[in-house]
């Protein structure tokens, strides 16, 4: 199954792609379907491939409080969110910058259909055609310095938790 | 105060219908309705004897006349307008007549005693107090005339009411009262630190409460601040909304009004140490202090808003403001911080932080927003300080400088929220 081409125009880092562009990005996509409940990766493991949700939906659960080696058995706090593929959402893109562990647990909700796409995959296209990897590159750093803003303003909430709750 | 106004209305209406109720409940602990029941019934037999033995075959009057004659009867009035003939009617009118003397004698008797326990129980101390935004003053001691002096002094001409909570003799009170006709004073007899005492003194609703050593009124003088503490406790469990002064003996208890979360402790002789010293180094200084806090010195502190258009100016324009409009010397600035909520901290959004700091705030039963902001008090400042909204003046003047005095302005900040609430 070949990616559609309308469908891929519509996610958000590819929105600036001309048809022959988006053309070539499909063909270093590869679809793969996970049954309901499967992992499809796991917090703090090794990532190299970044996801498109085709079809299905996704739950994605990221820890909150920090786990303490590996006989830690306490129970993290979770924030669990859902990304369904009528949100062209895509998961794991930070894999494609940076060779890092991954930052939540994602789980199969429903049945789905991903696209999955490597770093070496998009790096060598990118490198074939550079003003499309510019452009699929500004808009992750967008997308980047938009989370990395929240993440400021939700630090800055949590320390003023934090000195509240100390003060008393 | 407009506002205050227009309130008052409902609270009036209010105040009647608790009063109505009042006045049913206790005729109805007398069974003054059984009594008036059981008139009736003997009015509406006597009534129908005398209409079927008598006045139907004899005068051919109508019913409407036997009642009228059982009526007339009973109550003893006896027009004579119309009057029994026959043996059987008078025996009727000889029963009406003893029954009569005893049940109305009883119904009169429970009216009376309804308003004469009323005026007993206000003598004695007893009564529920139903005013609001009042004043409660807990115990009782030399110091307490000065405070109704001062509140007298610097709330006047909204003088609220004053709710004397203590265990003095009857005659003392009526001393207190005496001193000061022109406030209304009530008075609760009873231990302040028991909770039922301070709910009949409606410390609910109040404005705020100053809880005195309590070295009158026949508790040992000992602990007398282990007593304030337990009033102060009672206090912010029963109205932890109300703004509570405490007045101590000892700096020792001064941490456990900390901990209850009193708004203002004053220990006695805490200033009086400062002024001593001051008398026996430097001459003239102890007399100007004296005179600050003496309440017959015609210059007082007075709190005073910052006019609109000096908001954004320096201390400077200030001083100048109030030493040419009021003669006034700027002494200190007030300013008293937004409460900060829970809320206050959260983005609009709620997003999954927002959800755990709620979520761990709550889960920690604690209380960590307190609904009062706090107060920053600067004095003598800078002359180039820039004047926010929140700023208010603490002026040296010999009349009140425009607005609100200094205690009725901060009380009302203080009950500002809770009143807001009420409506």
């Amino acid at each position: 199954m070949i990616p559609e081409i309308d469908f891929l125009k519509k996610i958000y880092i590819f929105q600036e792609l001309t048809p022959e562009e988006i053309e070539a990005v499909s063909q270093i996509l590869t679809p793969r379907t996970f049954s309901a409940e499967t992992t499809i990766m796991k917090e703090g493991e090794e990532g190299k491939t970044m996801y498109i949700i085709a079809a299905g939906e996704v739950l994605i659960s990221k820890s909150l409080t920090m786990r303490f080696g590996e006989d830690d058995y306490r129970e993290t706090e979770k924030t669990m969110s859902k990304l369904r593929a009528k949100d062209y959402a895509v998961f794991g893109e930070m894999a494609l910058i940076t060779e890092d562990t991954r930052s939540a647990t994602v789980t199969a909700a429903t049945d789905c259909t991903l696209y999955e796409t490597s770093r070496e995959d998009f790096l060598r296209l990118a490198r074939d055609h550079p003003d499309l990897g510019f452009k699929v590159m500004y808009r992750l750093a967008e997308m980047l310095s938009k989370r990395l803003k929240t993440t400021g303003q939700d630090v800055i909430r949590l320390t003023t938790a934090l000195s509240i709750a100390l003060s008393q | 105060m407009k506002l205050q106004q227009e309130s008052d209305r409902p609270r009036r209406w209010a105040q009647i219908r608790n009063g109505i109720r009042e006045v049913y409940r206790t005729l109805k602990r007398e069974h003054f309705f059984s009594l008036v029941g059981l008139t009736a019934l003997v009015l509406s037999i006597a009534s129908v004897a005398i209409y079927l033995l008598e006045y139907k075959k004899i005068t051919g009057s109508g019913y409407f006349d036997s009642l009228w004659w059982a009526l007339v009867t009973i109550t003893t009035v006896g027009y004579g307008d119309i009057v029994p003939k026959t043996l059987a009617g008078r025996l009727i009118g000889l029963a009406v007549v003893f029954s009569g003397l005893v049940l109305l004698s009883m119904l009169t008797a429970t009216i009376a005693s309804v308003f004469v326990t009323r005026k007993i129980k206000e003598g004695k101390g007893l009564e529920d107090i139903r005013d609001r935004d009042h004043i409660v003053i807990c115990g009782w001691n030399p110091n307490g005339l000065a405070i109704l002096k001062g509140l007298e002094q610097h709330l006047r001409p909204n003088l609220p009411v004053v709710v004397l909570v203590n265990n003095l003799p009857r005659d003392e009170v009526d001393a207190i009262m005496y001193h000061y006709p022109d406030m209304q004073i009530r008075f609760v007899r009873g231990n302040f630190t028991k909770e039922e005492i301070l709910a009949r003194a409606n410390v609910k609703r109040a404005r705020s409460a100053i809880i005195l050593a309590d070295t009158a009124g026949g508790y040992p003088p000992d602990n007398a601040d282990e007593r304030t503490v337990f009033g102060c406790m009672a206090i912010k469990t029963l109205a932890p909304k109300v703004k509570t002064c405490a007045e101590l003996l000892s700096a020792e208890n001064r941490e456990h009004l900390v901990r209850a979360k009193v708004d203002e402790i004053f220990v006695r002789g805490e200033y009086g140490a400062a002024i001593l010293a001051s008398a026996a180094t430097t001459t003239g200084l102890s007399t100007v202090m004296k005179g600050l806090l003496d309440l017959d010195e015609p210059n007082k502190l007075w709190r005073a808003e910052i006019p609109e258009r000096l908001i954004g100016q320096t201390v400077a324009e200030l001083s100048q403001y109030f030493r040419e409009k009021f003669d006034g010397l700027l002494i200190a600035l007030v300013a008293e911080t937004a409460p900060i909520g829970l809320e206050d901290i959260l983005s609009e959004d709620a997003t999954a932080i927002d959800d755990f700091i709620r979520r761990k705030f709550q889960d920690s039963g604690r209380e960590y927003f307190s609904s009062k902001g706090k107060l920053l008090v600067q004095i003598n400042p800078a002359l180039d300080t820039l004047l926010t909204r929140s700023d208010a003046a603490i002026v040296l003047s010999r009349h009140r400088p425009s607005g609100a005095s200094l205690l009725e302005k901060s009380l009302d900040l203080v009950s500002g929220g809770r009143r807001g609430e009420d409506r």
